[in-house]
């Protein structure tokens, strides 16, 4: 792990809900939740990012999350998805944002963006004129 | 109109990548940021759509206007917050005159924002 993760931190406060950047500082993505997991003495660790509405769903306790949970998993391509994860050995760095070490295409986070990017925006004349 | 049209929607794209964390900007290709564009999209067709009712777009900019003095309070009181937060801005946090002038903006702000609705209601938004 980097040195630049904290060895400790207020999760629900500097973690839950950041922005999250890849190694180009792109945006992309933001922590909808946490896995959390004990060591041997019993403290919990974070061992990985979870992202997307699989993850942020169920954080709503209400009917709301409830209906996003169940269209998320109709749309998804798996029988029984589970949340997208980004595991803590990627994340370089945490301050108001958290940075990765990876390529966001390396994440298995970015469904909902190659779907429009293959059917809709690749689609547009010009879709590659801009900033990169 | 033509320019406003465009911020509107520019904004209505900033504000829904910024909240689910995606890659935004008037100056990144669409391919690079494809959600953003998508959202573009779709508020066009949604605001053509809501043109073609043949609805007043007079009331609309009246009513719209109303309710975001209600909600500015919700988008001033974060940033004074971050403003504060080294953070988010390192050593640029706020001086204690510039969070004085800010607090009592604050105040204005809410008052303005409690003010609104019942004096549409009192005034029928202008009729």
């Amino acid at each position: 792990m980097n040195a630049e993760v904290p060895p400790m931190l207020e999760a629900g406060l500097s973690l839950l809900d950041r922005q999250i950047v890849d190694c180009h500082e792109r945006p992309f993505a933001k922590v909808d939740d946490l896995e959390i997991a004990f060591d041997v003495l019993g403290h919990p660790y974070v061992v990985a990012i979870l992202c997307g509405p699989g993850a942020s769903g169920p954080r709503m306790r209400d009917r709301l999350g409830t209906w996003i949970v169940a269209i998320w998993q109709r749309l998804h391509p798996a029988v029984d998805p589970d949340p997208a994860r980004i595991p803590m050995t990627v994340v370089a760095r945490i301050d108001s944002t958290v940075h990765l070490s990876v390529d966001a295409d390396a994440t298995a986070v970015r469904v909902l963006n190659d779907w429009t990017l293959q059917h809709i925006i690749n689609r547009i004349p010009g879709a590659d004129h801009g900033a990169d | 109109m033509f320019g406003a049209s465009l911020e509107t929607t520019l904004s209505n794209g900033y504000v829904v990548s910024q909240y689910f964390g995606w890659s935004w900007g008037k100056l990144v290709a669409p391919r690079r940021a494809p959600l953003f564009h998508t959202v573009l999209l779709i508020s066009v067709i949604v605001a053509t759509a809501l043109a073609l009712t043949s609805i007043d777009p007079i009331k609309i900019t009246e009513y719209s206007i109303v309710f975001s003095a209600v909600v500015l309070p919700l988008t001033y009181i974060p940033v004074l917050l971050i403003a504060n937060d080294p953070n988010y801005v390192g050593d640029k946090t706020n001086s204690k005159f510039s969070n004085a002038i800010a607090i009592i903006m604050l105040v204005v702000v809410v008052i303005a924002a409690l003010a609104a609705l019942p004096l549409m209601i009192a005034t029928k938004a202008g009729a």
